[in-house]
């Protein structure tokens, strides 16, 4: 034994006086009251960063779906997260040590400079293009110092590549939109000078072959002859005939769902005016109108006198021979059921139910909706006169109010329409 | 009566049909026709005597019926002269705008031939024309 027991004793007096050092030290680290701490080991003095400190924000950092990276006052990167590794498609060893620089759009350089400059007086914040390879990636970078613990400024980079590529189909949406409205600005122009032709130069040659045919027929008898009269009426009748078409057609188109002015409006008022316009029809024909107090809702209220002005007229033109029509009008809320079956139908308006019913001849009910398409008749001229256009323009009023209109015919037992038209706006 | 008409149309059937009913409604007028507004200044210039009356279309070529109302009301040698739109609009617009420029009346062009003669009796007899004027 070469060592004596006093300098055995010493050794263990160190050894224990190490050992309690390491256990404060422990308890400091434990504590979290140290996070670095140097070992001078061979006169080669080691810095041991302690995990526990600062543990969590580094696994947060490698993990977080950001770009991290944290670079050097003169630009050098000398962290990255695998985040940024992977948004820059270029691998971890060569991105550590290399200049931010070489992965910044030329576009962006100088902005980028701006924003580096101002971060180290606290933090910046900016839109770049980083460029590596092949790679041009639209980010948004957030720039803090980390002085004075350390030279570096840290960068939190965000992909914008999505975002940019939403704001452009976006845009794209936008631009097609506008170019959409451009389309029917020009279309509704065009509507409008259709309009005007139909009103006035599609009539004029039409009112010049009823003038003549008038003076024709106006002659002494004696002057013509009666088959040639008869002629003549034929061609004022068929002249007469596209004169309605036309003002029908006209009547049509003027019922769009532009400029219209909503009001509160008591229909049972609205049926009145539009009984009274047609007083003479009725009283000719005998009809009897019976009605439900109808609700107050809010519509245009010349439309919804057209409507049932259309309605009242069809139920009339159709009515069983040798019996007096009778048209039945009754209201009520609609039920939801009812309403669900409808693509357009709104989740938060309620809905007004109105029923026309008629004890006419009915129709068919496989023809229920053709019914309401322009220039659909089920009968022959000769059986009925019309134009195939007032349900048409029922059904365009209907939807213009964001309602919806069916009928239910039964042969030789009458029909039934009914209207649902939204009691709020 | 209103005798020296003048009717200011560019279509020759509604020329014939006005000078077919005028004949019946008042047969001592005459009646002179212009094609076209142009013209029409043209005929008012170059006569010494002025029309009693202007029968005026609205929707002519070259110059409409609303400018040549606006030119002839602002010319103090013809303001006086009633006139009277014979056009085929029944739109209200028009008809309001024709009153606004100073047009006594407005008939429309219909295929009633008999309600021309009644509408031109009614507005060339002298008593007719002072009913119209208060109102």
């Amino acid at each position: 034994m070469t060592e004596s027991i006093d300098d055995l004793l010493k050794k263990i007096e160190d050894l224990e006086e190490r050992l309690a050092d390491s256990e404060q030290l422990i308890d400091a680290i434990r504590a979290g009251e140290v996070d670095a701490f140097a070992v001078n080991e061979n006169n080669h003095p080691e810095i041991y960063t302690l995990q526990s400190g600062d543990y969590a924000y580094r696994i947060l950092i490698e993990e977080i779906g950001e770009g991290a990276i944290n670079i050097s006052e003169d630009g050098l990167i000398v962290y990255t997260n695998s985040s940024f590794v992977e948004l820059i498609g270029i691998p971890y060893e060569k991105v550590i040590g290399r200049f931010i620089g070489d992965f910044i759009h030329e576009d962006s350089k100088e902005k980028f400079v701006n924003l580096f400059n101002e971060s180290l007086h606290g933090r910046s914040k900016g839109e770049i293009t980083l460029s590596a390879g092949a790679n041009i990636i639209p980010v948004y970078i957030s720039l803090t110092s980390l002085q004075p613990k350390l030279a570096t400024v840290g960068i939190i980079v965000t992909d914008q590549t999505k975002i940019k590529l939403h704001e452009k189909t976006i845009l794209q949406y936008q631009k097609e939109l506008e170019l959409k409205n451009i389309e029917l600005a020009q279309n509704n122009t065009e509507l409008t000078s259709f309009t005007y032709i139909a009103s006035h130069d599609l009539q004029e040659p039409l009112r010049k072959i009823q003038t003549f045919c008038n003076l024709i027929n106006a002659r002494p008898n004696d002057e013509l002859p009666a088959l040639t009269r008869d002629y003549f009426q034929r061609i004022l009748k068929a002249s007469t005939r596209m004169q309605n078409l036309i003002s029908s057609l006209l009547n049509y188109s003027r019922m769009n769902s532009r400029g219209m002015d909503f009001e509160m409006t008591d229909l049972n008022i609205v049926l009145d005016d539009a009984s009274n316009n047609i007083r003479e029809l009725l009283e000719e024909s005998h009809a009897v109108i019976e009605h439900d107090p109808l609700p107050v809702i809010p519509c245009v209220p010349m439309q919804i006198n057209q409507l049932f002005t259309n309605l009242i007229i069809n139920s009339i033109k159709y009515k069983t021979a040798g019996t007096a029509p009778l048209i039945q009008i009754s209201a009520r809320p609609a039920l939801r059921d009812e309403i669900n079956s409808q693509d357009t139908a709104s989740d938060e308006r309620g809905y007004w139910k109105i029923i026309f019913s008629d004890n006419g001849i009915g129709f068919e009910q496989q023809y229920a909706d053709r019914i309401f398409e322009l220039f659909q008749r089920l009968h022959s001229r000769f059986e009925y006169e019309g134009t195939g256009i007032g349900l048409a323009i029922c059904k365009k009023i209907v939807q213009n109010h964001k309602g919806f209109i069916y009928a239910d015919g039964n042969p030789g037992h009458g029909a039934v329409f009914a209207i649902y038209l939204p009691s709020t706006r | 009566m209103y005798q020296g008409i003048l009717l200011i149309d560019d279509d020759d059937d509604d020329q014939f049909i006005f000078l077919a009913a005028l004949e019946d409604a008042a047969p001592d007028s005459h009646c002179n026709i212009s094609n076209n507004a142009l013209e029409a200044f043209q005929y008012l210039h170059t006569r010494t005597d002025t029309p009693d009356m202007i029968f005026l279309d609205l929707n002519m070529p070259l110059m409409n019926g609303f400018e040549f109302l606006l030119i002839l009301k602002n010319d103090l040698r013809f303001s006086r002269i009633p006139v009277i739109i014979f056009s085929t609009s029944d739109n209200p617009e028009d008809q309001a705008r024709a009153k606004e420029l100073g047009a006594l009346q407005f008939i429309t062009k219909t295929a009633d031939i008999e309600l021309l003669k009644k509408d031109l009796r009614y507005i060339i007899n002298k008593t007719g024309i002072m009913e119209l004027l208060i109102h």
